[in-house]
């Protein structure tokens, strides 16, 4: 097993505590404010005192990788190893926020704070994971603590921005997104907190198109969809709000902020995840070779790794090699038989290398599974037309509609199939269930109904005959036998004599 | 300007302590009066009250005294199997129908069914095998209003010590006649004890139609065809099963409990009450079963105030569910376009209880969720209309979410000032690295929150008491009148470890109401009634209800907090179908049965 669960439950609240018991000495009032230098023009203002340190933290980092486990039992040997030295305490701080273990990370941060003084990268990621883990005061100094030594790196702003917010001080958040955009126009961070402190104040209008630069620089960032979501539900935009909404979950975390120090923490991540959700950027980058070279070496290295295997398929497919895509989809699903996002292209491509029984069985089981999509009986649909199998198609192209209606494609292949069926059929009652079916989509022209008038006529139901004729009559009126024969039974229905002569009916003769 | 200083805080925090726990000593010589505040003189109050606030102890664990010996059972046995740490839940009931609540306490098995209990890591700590138990209340009020609250352990005779591995348990009266029904939702399968009336109750799950094999967690009784009968919810969490069992470990080597995003979600079940005994499985068709979700926490409620319940599903790691009913057997999922699927950051959260209630008194139902440490917990305030906006932040409830993990979470007004407070129940879910060592390392404190006069919330949890200082792996939290002198208590069902009873002892605490409802046209429990209380111009409205928090039951009583005013009072009752029924003239610091009919129908 070599999967890295990148879910952590559970960090230590009381450990917070238990840490705390370090002092620093007080910042110099009023730096937070200042933007004048980017350099580290104060002296150090944290005091170390060993007595104080808080102990270097052994966290549980929940992975199935053993590479990961010893990698970062690594970090940690050499944190023990140079205790005094910030760089490998922050280092380890750094490789424990990376997977989501924020008490050990503000500790190792701390450690590091304290033992460098004055590098203010560790006030900034101390202060990150102060907010985290619901120190707000306390991650509000941290990071006027960072300002004070530099001013001039606008996510320091952005993220001070970010914890005003939740403390409900907008004026601060306010000025501190300013700071931010002053120092970088194309903070997407801080046009996204800017346009959240307006839609706090209901002015989703002007948030809004905050929101759209912001989206501009990173179409991805799934709390700006959220946000832009929200506020079109504010006003009203429905169709807007949902498709935002419905964006937010599968975008990126993070803003696409130019932030070297926080890149410097995620180029921690070594496991093979790293290696996979780098695959994915790969993928929709368009650099499929790059992707597929990365997905064969998670593949050697984690055989079971299915996710990778469905993936590595998904980039071979769209890269053209078929056969190779059908094996890694084959292996993925031996892995895990009920993935539909597996068993869907799988069934595709068994499809389209004309493999239409295995593909049968494939779309069966997805039904089966419980998806219910509109999507999965068309391809099943399809299939069985594939197959000659038109009724089962037809069956399954309804079904399709039955979920989505508006469904183009099955609607088109249904009608298909209804014509070839009623084209085959050998008698009146093998064909009118087709017919019946055919006409409630309306086609435009005359000849069902035609067809269906004359089997309904046939058949003594006169009432079905005269509608479906009048309906024919209505798409042409220049069918004089079946005017003729509507009258008459219009005659015979109520006892009006025909007129003699049709008033619409036109000299062309009958066909 | 502050440094960082958290060693201060921490001694700020030890020092409240000191205080409580002085205070303590006080309250043994007897000087608190049992009967709240009604002994007070209100227009004197104020300054001592919130002088009181300060500095008493709010709630007290009174487990030792009241005979309640629970001790829940995890039956871990080195594997780390997942419902070890999950559970379980509590419920508050008067199965007895004598008046007061009783407690149903879930418990614990081996997971496997292969697996003896001699080869649990913790021994149990309860007679063997164990089971759930069922604790009478034997409550005595004496003639000068003093109250000695006292359980009995009825489980023998009751009939109701079932062997599953427990998770969590719904309560109603689902064959209306007149007794509360027990659901308990186990890993594996569930079990539906009706009660007989006498004391004892029957399984009657097979009959009746309503097991479900998989891993359940809360369950909700609700009529949400509004037919008069009480249908059933039942949230299933995830595909962990031997055959499917993972192993995690930590760096070092360590075994782990997995996340849950480890195991499959599984989608939730609905059963349709057809009225005569049984249910029959709807999920298919009314479209609950359309989504899966790691589902932890369930609630009924008519969020869009269209005589509907509605059902709110909150799912560990996954987008939440927001069932908007229909009206015609179906449901849809709004969440997402509601706001109420993920944060405000559009990230879904882990979702563990639920609560809901009008808090702010705008006449509507808001969401609260607890979630796992580092996110916090969330506050979604109902617009009115159905849609919500994340206030959880501009309401204060964000960063001491942050620092626990939540489990049982329930709105209720512990002071009885009119303003909704809110209890959330702690324990961490992974090893916490500060407990390393320790035989059970995930004990965290639990916390109370003040709802203010300006709207948001006040985290008093170091004023609350030792009982709030306590380090626990608390998961089940049901909240009830135990002793019926108007402070709500507090049950709280912790994870290998004992069952708590905090009584509400806040010295000055506001008038109150509680009224009961029985329908007779209707479920007879009047679950889904929104009963409002008017006094003056205050109105205040409260569903009826025994779901949301965690896994547990709490008692379907609608408790009002009046402040210092003791005027006359009338309560509204909007029956399940939309009759409004209207009693005057109630007098405060009681409690009353509102038997639909009895009062004055409204046009």
């Amino acid at each position: 097993m070599s999967r890295f669960s990148a879910s952590v439950k559970g960090f230590s609240a009381r450990s917070a505590l238990a840490a705390a018991t370090l002092i620093l000495t007080p910042i110099v009032p009023g730096c937070s404010e200042s933007e004048s230098d980017s350099s580290p023009a104060h002296p150090p203002i944290g005091v170390v005192n060993n007595h104080n340190l808080p102990a270097l933290p052994d966290a549980t980092v929940e992975t199935e990788d053993p590479a990961v486990r010893r990698y970062v039992a690594e970090a940690m040997r050499q944190a023990q190893h140079s205790p005094k030295d910030p760089e490998p305490n922050g280092r380890l701080g750094m490789i424990y926020d990376v997977y989501s273990q924020p008490v050990a990370a503000a500790a190792c941060y701390r450690r590091a704070a304290m033992l460098s003084g004055r590098e203010f990268k560790w006030y900034y990621l101390l202060g990150r994971m102060q907010r985290s883990l619901g120190e707000a005061n306390e991650a509000v100094i941290s990071l006027n603590q960072a300002i004070a030594m530099n001013a001039r790196y606008a996510p320091v702003h952005t993220a001070l921005g970010e914890i005003y917010l939740e403390l409900g001080e907008t004026d601060k958040a306010e000025a501190a997104f300013r700071r931010a955009l002053q120092i970088d126009e194309r903070s997407c961070g801080a046009l996204f907190g800017m346009g959240k402190v307006l839609a706090g104040k209901g002015d989703h209008p002007a948030a809004l198109d905050l929101f759209r630069q912001g989206l501009a620089l990173g179409p991805q960032y799934g709390p700006l969809h959220y946000a832009m979501g929200m506020s079109f539900r504010a006003t009203g935009e429905m169709e807007q709000a949902k498709m935002h909404l419905g964006l937010a979950n599968s975008g990126t975390k993070q803003p696409p902020d130019r932030d070297r120090i926080l890149a410097s923490v995620y180029a921690m991540d070594k496991g093979l995840d790293y290696d996979y959700r780098r695959s994915q950027a790969m993928t929709v980058a368009g650099d499929l070779d790059g992707a597929i070279e990365l997905l064969r070496r998670i593949v050697a290295a984690a055989p079971d790794h299915y996710g990778a295997r469905g993936r590595l398929a998904f980039a071979l497919n769209r890269k053209g090699a078929a056969s190779e895509a059908l094996e890694q989809y084959q292996q993925a699903i031996s892995l895990n038989p009920d993935n539909v996002d597996f068993l869907r292209p799988f069934a595709l491509l068994l499809t389209r290398s004309s493999r239409l029984d295995e593909a049968r069985k494939c779309m069966e089981h997805v039904i089966e599974l419980g998806g219910d999509h509109a999507d999965d009986y068309e391809v099943l649909g399809v299939i069985l037309s594939m197959q000659n199998r038109r009724r089962e198609a037809i069956e399954q192209f309804e079904l399709s509609l039955k979920r989505d209606p508006t469904h183009t494609r099955s609607r088109k292949n249904l009608i298909k199939l209804l014509r070839d069926e009623i084209a085959a059929a050998p008698s009146d009652e093998a064909v009118l269930p087709y017919l019946i079916r055919y006409v409630e989509f309306k086609p435009a022209y005359s000849t069902p109904y035609v067809m269906l008038g004359r089997i309904l006529d046939r058949q003594g139901d006169l009432g079905g005959a005269l509608r479906a004729f009048d309906a024919a009559l209505a798409m042409n009126s220049n069918i004089p036998e079946v005017r003729q024969r509507a009258d008459e039974i219009r005659h015979q229905l109520n006892s009006t004599p025909p007129p003699s002569t049709p008033a619409s009916t036109k000299s062309t003769p009958a066909r | 300007m502050a440094s960082i200083n958290d060693g201060r805080r921490l001694t700020t925090r030890l020092h409240r302590m000191l205080i409580v726990a002085v205070v303590i000593v006080a309250g043994c010589d007897g000087a608190r009066s049992e009967s709240g505040s009604s002994d007070g003189n209100p227009t004197q109050e104020s300054a001592s009250a919130e002088a009181s606030r300060r500095s008493a102890v709010l709630f007290r664990d009174v487990t030792d005294e009241v005979g309640i010996d629970f001790v829940h059972f995890i039956g871990a046995t080195g594997n780390y199997y997942f419902p070890e740490i999950m559970g379980a839940g509590v419920a508050l009931l008067d199965f007895d129908n004598d008046g007061d609540l009783d407690i149903y306490a879930l418990q614990g098995a081996m997971v496997l069914p292969d697996e003896s209990i001699d080869q649990s890591i913790f021994p149990p700590q309860c007679p063997l095998p164990p089971r759930n138990r069922l604790y009478r209340n034997d409550l005595v009020v004496e003639p000068d209003g003093t109250r000695r609250l006292r359980f009995t352990d009825v489980t023998a005779e009751s009939g109701v010590g079932d062997l599953g591995y427990a998770m969590g348990c719904a309560v109603g009266d689902y064959d209306n006649d007149g007794d509360d029904d027990i659901y308990v939702t186990n890993h594996g399968s569930n079990v539906l004890l009706r009660n007989n009336g006498d004391g004892t109750f029957s399984d009657v799950t097979v009959a009746a139609g309503v097991d479900d094999s998989r891993w359940s967690t809360s369950a909700a009784f609700v009529d949400y065809d509004n037919d008069g009968s009480l249908d059933l919810y039942v949230a299933n969490y995830a595909a962990f099963t031997d055959d499917v069992y993972r192993v995690c470990r930590s760096p070092s080597g360590d075994r782990a409990y997995c996340a849950p995003v480890v195991y499959r979600g599984v989608s939730d079940s609905l059963f349709h009450n057809l009225g005569d005994g049984t249910f029959e499985n709807v999920s298919e068709s009314s479209g609950i079963a359309s989504t899966d979700g790691h589902g932890l926490g369930v609630t009924g409620a008519d969020f869009d105030r269209d005589g509907r319940i509605d059902i709110y599903v909150a799912n560990d790691g996954d987008a939440n569910h927001l069932w908007h009913n229909r009206g015609d057997g179906t449901f849809q999922d709004i969440a997402l376009l509601a706001g109420t699927a993920l944060n405000g950051d559009g990230t879904p959260e882990a979702g563990m209880g639920v609560t809901v209630a009008d808090f702010d008194g705008d006449g509507d139902e808001d969401i609260f969720i607890a979630h796992l440490l580092g996110e916090t917990n969330t506050l979604y305030v109902n617009q009115g209309n159905g849609m919500f906006d994340d206030a959880t932040f501009r309401l204060k409830l964000g960063h001491p979410g942050r620092q626990m993990t939540g489990f049982g979470t329930h709105f209720f007004d512990y002071d009885n000032d009119g303003r909704l407070d809110l209890v959330v129940v702690n324990g961490a879910v992974a090893k916490l690295p500060s407990q390393t060592g320790q035989p059970h390392p995930y004990l965290m404190a639990n916390q109370l929150f003040r709802g203010t006069a300006s709207g948001d919330f006040e985290d008093v949890s170091t004023q609350a008491g030792p009982a709030f200082a306590m380090l626990e792996s608390s998961r089940g939290l049901a909240v009830g009148d135990l002793d019926l002198d108007g402070g709500v208590d507090l049950v709280v069902a912790n994870n290998n470890g004992r069952l708590r009873v905090l009584r509400n002892e806040v010295a000055h605490r506001g008038h109150w109401l509680r009224a009961k409802v029985v329908a007779t046209s209707g479920n007879r429990g009047g679950i889904g009634a929104l009963v409002s209380m008017s006094q003056g111009d205050e109105t205040i409205i409260a569903r009826v209800h025994t779901d949301s928090s965690y896994c547990s039951a709490s008692d379907a009583s609608t408790c009002f907090g009046l402040g210092s005013n003791t005027a006359a009072i009338t309560l509204t009752v909007r029956w399940p179908g939309g009759e409004q029924e209207r009693w005057s003239n109630i007098q405060v610091d009681s409690t009353v049965t509102l038997q639909q009919g009895s009062g004055t129908i409204l046009p």
